[in-house]
């Protein structure tokens, strides 16, 4: 490739990486992206005789003025800073790239860029981050690389002479060779960053992180949640959650059931439910731990959740948890723990903002018989409140339940009867115009999803004088066998009910398909996206959230692992290294076990690059002698080739001035120990080269081996 | 000049203009990334931190196994630009030297650099840089500075070599100087039978010389010997000039500087008429009152007669007080 376009290509690659860190936060509009991207596309068209026209420069120059005059302008209106800054700091690649003539163009082109990832780490600290980070760390050496070379040829030469032009368009530079260099410069420059990463002490005070951090926004837990407006979003994958159980079964079940309790709900009209607001008690606190019902004791289960960040900032909490341990934030040093405050209707909710994904466990009890609560009588009428006008689902209740004068009996009547009747789930949102969503329902098309059931469910309840109440959150969770943890989509949204019987919610679940939601999702895209979302993971808990705790911890592990060596060799070496062979009772066991597929597989690998590499070993030798090859001419110029690197590495290369033959006379007359080698091989690729005579396979392994043999001959005998 | 006891420097670097800007970023970073505990700043000053000792194992690569050797013109005249050429010899076996340049510390002299953008594995490359040295005389070259700011340009590494040699630079030639005729002696105008600048074919060839003419090149001979030879003729006549030149520095001079100048363009002329006269046949010596030129005979390459005025210096003796440096044709 030529200089000036290897140099154009990586430049854009490199400023559209900075580019694309700008719009991973939340400031960049999707018609600002949509802008910047053609601005961009444009940009690469722009070329001399245009870029030399006396007035372009000018253009430039005014456009980034009245700009910045319209940015000012616009924060002082009001506009976020961040937003009106990075817009800025867009346009100006823009006006570089457009601009790009010298190597100080490609400098500043380098430069901005560079404060463009810097600002990404403010604005997104997403996998997407850590992809446009990665493809800094390998484009880096290259723009560094070409546009200090580009300075050196404009010194050296001046700027816009023909030497200079001669140059740029030369391809001797950058060659695959360079490429291939500068990109291995990725590995130690990979390898050095993740170890400073790891080492630097974590000491902080948290004034700027995550200005523009991207939360998600799931509806039904709010303050309130329309009928309609929840369950409809059984098909979206993104993975809002993930469960990690302490003790995994070593074959873990494709999909499990787990449900974890969002917020419920105590009031319904016109087709919504709604929260009574309520100000929260704080939970207590020990240590890191808070109690929701009792300390947590060994025999709980223990389940670590890792919650992306959400615009309603709850609490997620598996059926039957007693208590939760948040870790604590740490700022300059010391730990920040964080408040968590529990409201009527149990509502577990965090204070603050966090900028990447919550980690917390939730230590569940074995068995567990629903939520202990006290209900005082005044809520207790408000989980008794039915809308005027529900007469007919009263009577419809009534007829369920008939008989049955035990609570728990008359809601599991209820549960049934909507669960196991000719009630059929659909995501299809009825008509309901001008009419009572619930009647519709029941009595019209007695079709449609979690929400309508758990509704109508509640309400039957609170006809036949149990508190009831709605409840969201999630349920289900399926295997990401890459990260080891149930992943939680936004699919798995659900609404049920928890009924008040003596003294405990209980939980009811009349949705017929809740079955179906457990049925885990299959195919390579599901695959692709379970990988991608273990990296997110794998990011979030070693690079977003690493903090002097784990440094603290990696450290203690590392003396651990330092101790247990000496501990393991200092026998060993008393006893004259017999000690220990052979006992792995102790050793931990094998992380990963490759089997036959990985075999063939790396070694598939192997063999496609060794192919390939043999091909353009072999295309270069054609370019090199001008023409397509013979494979008896081929093999001699394979075979000169093998001699000249065994002579250059004796210390006697050819010069480019010297025949082959004339350089094998002079060897001869120097007394160069393997002369006679090099006459040999010497005469052999003449002839074949440019005589008749052929070079057979066999010929050319035994000459092969006698060119190699040049080197260890013309270093002469060893003592 | 510094004489060097090691024939290399331990190795030096300093930071460039953009190499101060990078770690004035990076503080920069590291700052923020302390008072944010953003842990994503850690990660990208890692990374400038990690490009810092990168650069400076790799421009440590570029400078390692890499032979210097400088060669000089066989000619140099003050006052004019010449050519040093310098040889690089990248031993390593894979590695490239990138560029690489090397500057000649000469004391008094404002040197370029020599610059190799690519020396690639077991290859030598050859630069080469322009040296104008001010006055004639005995030019003394020692240390040379080899730098690189590969990969990055944040870093200059580099190390001094000493290499001592030296080069006589011969004086300035003038443009125009009126070049007096000169007349065979009577009695003489008989062939001398001796080799010069005559228009007869003497029949016999030797090896050419640095200074000889490339019209006198035997390109049969040349190309059966392999080797340049050159046609030696026969001297025309027996003509001979001595020029004389009065280096004496005279007693009771006041105005010793423009004495010397008038010095040095007194030599510049002998140089460039003792040229003239041998492109013309004429055998030329020079007469100084301190010692005497060898005899060029003419045709031959006027080197001895420069390098003669080259290292001719001022004498101080007693009775001269004129204050005219002469030259003088017999």
């Amino acid at each position: 490739m030529r200089f000036s376009v290897a140099h154009k290509v990586v430049a854009y690659l490199f400023a559209g990486l900075g580019l694309v860190a700008l719009m991973l936060g939340t400031t960049f509009t999707p018609i600002d992206s949509v802008l910047v991207i053609t601005a961009f596309v444009v940009s690469w068209f722009v070329e001399p005789p245009l870029l030399d026209r006396p007035g372009y420069s000018r253009f430039w120059n005014i456009a980034a003025v009245v700009f910045f005059v319209v940015q000012v302008v616009r924060a002082l209106a009001g506009e976020a800073t961040l937003t009106v800054g990075v817009q800025y700091a867009a346009f100006l690649q823009i006006s570089r790239l457009a601009h790009r003539k010298s190597a100080a163009d490609y400098q500043q082109i380098a430069i901005l860029a560079f404060l463009h990832l810097i600002a990404g780490t403010v604005l997104s600290s997403g996998l997407d981050y850590a992809v446009v980070f990665f493809g800094f760390v390998v484009v880096m050496p290259w723009m560094l690389t070409l546009s200090h070379l580009r300075k050196e040829l404009e010194t050296q030469h001046g700027p816009g002479t023909p030497m200079l032009r001669a140059r740029l368009e030369s391809r001797s530079l950058t060659t695959p060779a360079f490429f291939g260099g500068t990109t291995l410069l990725a590995v130690p420059l990979f390898i050095l960053t993740a170890a400073m990463f790891f080492a630097f002490p974590r000491v902080g005070f948290g004034f700027l992180s995550g200005l523009g951090a991207r939360t998600q926004s799931v509806a039904g837990f709010g303050d309130d949640v329309e009928l309609g407006g929840f369950g409809t979003i059984r098909d979206d994958p993104t993975v809002v959650m993930r469960v990690k159980m302490k003790e995994l079964l070593s074959a873990p079940p494709r999909s499990i059931g787990i449900r974890l309790r969002g917020t419920s709900f105590d009031r319904y009209g016109e087709g919504r439910w709604s929260r009574t607001q309520q100000s929260g008690s704080d939970v207590q606190r020990l240590g890191d731990q808070y109690i929701l019902f009792r300390p947590p004791k060994p025999e709980d289960r223990e389940y670590e959740i890792i919650l992306d960040p959400m615009e309603e900032s709850v609490l997620f909490i598996p059926d039957g948890a007693v208590a939760l341990q948040v870790p604590p934030a740490i700022r300059s040093g010391r730990n920040r723990y964080r408040t968590i405050t529990l409201a009527p209707g149990f509502d577990v909710r965090y204070r603050g903002r966090f900028d990447a994904a919550l980690t917390y466990k939730a230590f569940v009890e074995p068995e567990s018989a629903g939520l202990r609560e006290d209900l005082p009588k005044a809520m207790r009428k408000r989980y008794l409140d039915v809308p005027s006008g529900y007469d007919r689902i009263a009577a419809l209740a009534q007829q369920v339940a008939a008989g049955a004068s035990d609570p728990r009996t008359q809601a599991m009547r209820v549960e049934q009867y909507l669960r196991a009747g000719d009630f059929r789930y659909t995501l299809e949102q009825p008509n309901t115009e001008g009419k009572d969503p619930l009647h519709v329902f029941l009595f019209d098309v007695r079709a449609g999803h979690c929400e309508y059931f758990s509704t109508a469910m509640a309400i039957m309840a609170r006809t036949l004088g149990l508190p009831a109440r709605n409840v969201t959150g999630f349920l289900g969770a399926d295997y990401n066998p890459y990260g080891r943890y149930y992943a939680v989509r936004n699919g798995n949204a659900h609404s049920w009910v928890e009924v008040y019987i003596d003294g405990r919610w209980m939980t009811f679940d009349p949705t017929p398909a809740s079955r179906e939601v457990f049925a885990s999702p299959s195919g390579l895209m599901v695959k692709l996206r379970q990988m991608v979302d273990a990296m997110r993971v794998r990011w979030a808990e070693y690079v977003v959230e690493y903090n002097i705790r784990d440094q603290a911890q990696a450290l203690r592990g590392m003396l651990d692992w330092y101790r247990s060596l000496r501990r393991e060799w200092r026998p060993r070496l008393n006893s004259g290294g017999e000690a220990n062979i052979g006992d792995d009772t102790h050793l931990d066991p094998v992380p990963f076990r490759p089997d036959w597929r990985w075999f063939v597989g790396v070694m598939s690998v192997f063999g496609v690059a060794v192919l390939f590499v043999r091909w353009r070993q072999k295309r270069s030798r054609q370019n090199r002698a001008g023409r397509q090859l013979d494979p008896d001419r081929d093999r001699a110029v394979r075979l000169y080739l093998s001699l000249e690197s065994s002579l250059r590495s004796a210390g006697h290369a050819r010069p480019p001035d010297v025949t082959p033959r004339e350089h094998a006379d002079a060897l001869g007359e120097s007394g160069f120990p393997a002369a006679k080698e090099v006459r040999e091989v010497t005469d052999a690729y003449l002839a074949a080269r440019f005589g008749e005579s052929g070079l057979g396979p066999q010929d050319y392994a035994r000459l092969r081996q006698l060119s190699r043999s040049i080197r260890s001959k013309a270093r002469g005998p060893t003592v | 000049m510094r004489i060097f006891r090691r024939r290399r420097s331990r190795r030096k670097f300093r930071l460039t203009r953009e190499g101060r800007a990078f770690l004035l970023v990076t503080g920069g970073v590291g700052f923020a990334a302390v008072n944010t505990a953003n842990n994503l700043l850690y990660l990208v000053l890692g990374l400038l931190l990690s490009l810092l000792l990168v650069s400076g194992v790799l421009s440590d690569l570029a400078l390692w196994k890499l032979q210097i050797q400088r060669k000089l013109p066989s000619r140099m005249f003050a006052g004019k630009r010449s050519l040093i050429e310098v040889d690089a010899s990248n031993d390593k076996r894979w590695l490239a030297s990138v560029s690489v340049e090397v500057i000649d510390e000469i004391d008094g002299v404002e040197t370029t650099p020599a610059s190799f953008l690519r020396v690639g594995p077991g290859r030598s490359e050859n630069a080469s840089y322009e040296l104008e040295t001010p006055r004639r005389g005995v030019l003394e070259l020692g240390a040379m500075r080899v730098r690189t700011r590969y990969p990055f340009g944040l870093i200059e590494k580099g190390y001094t070599v000493f290499q001592p040699d030296e080069a006589v630079v011969y004086p300035a030639l003038l443009e125009h100087v009126s070049v007096p005729p000169v007349r065979a002696l009577l009695g003489d105008a008989a062939p001398m039978h001796r080799t010069g600048r005559g228009s007869e074919f003497a029949g016999s060839v030797r090896f050419y010389r640095e200074g000889d003419e490339a019209r006198d090149i035997h390109w049969k001979r040349t190309a059966s010997r392999g080797d340049l030879v050159v046609r030696e003729h026969e001297q025309d006549a027996t003509s001979l000039v001595t020029l004389t030149v009065d280096n004496v520095l005279p007693l009771g001079l006041e105005d010793e500087a423009s004495w010397g100048e008038r010095f040095e363009q007194t030599i510049s002329e002998v140089a460039t008429i003792a040229a003239a006269y041998l492109a013309r046949g004429v055998s030329v010596q020079v007469q100084a009152a301190d010692g005497v030129s060898p005899l060029v005979v003419g045709g031959s390459a006027p080197d001895p007669i420069w390098r003669f005025l080259a290292l001719l210096r001022a004498t101080r003796t007693h009775g001269r007080i004129d204050g005219e440096p002469r030259r003088r044709a017999a």
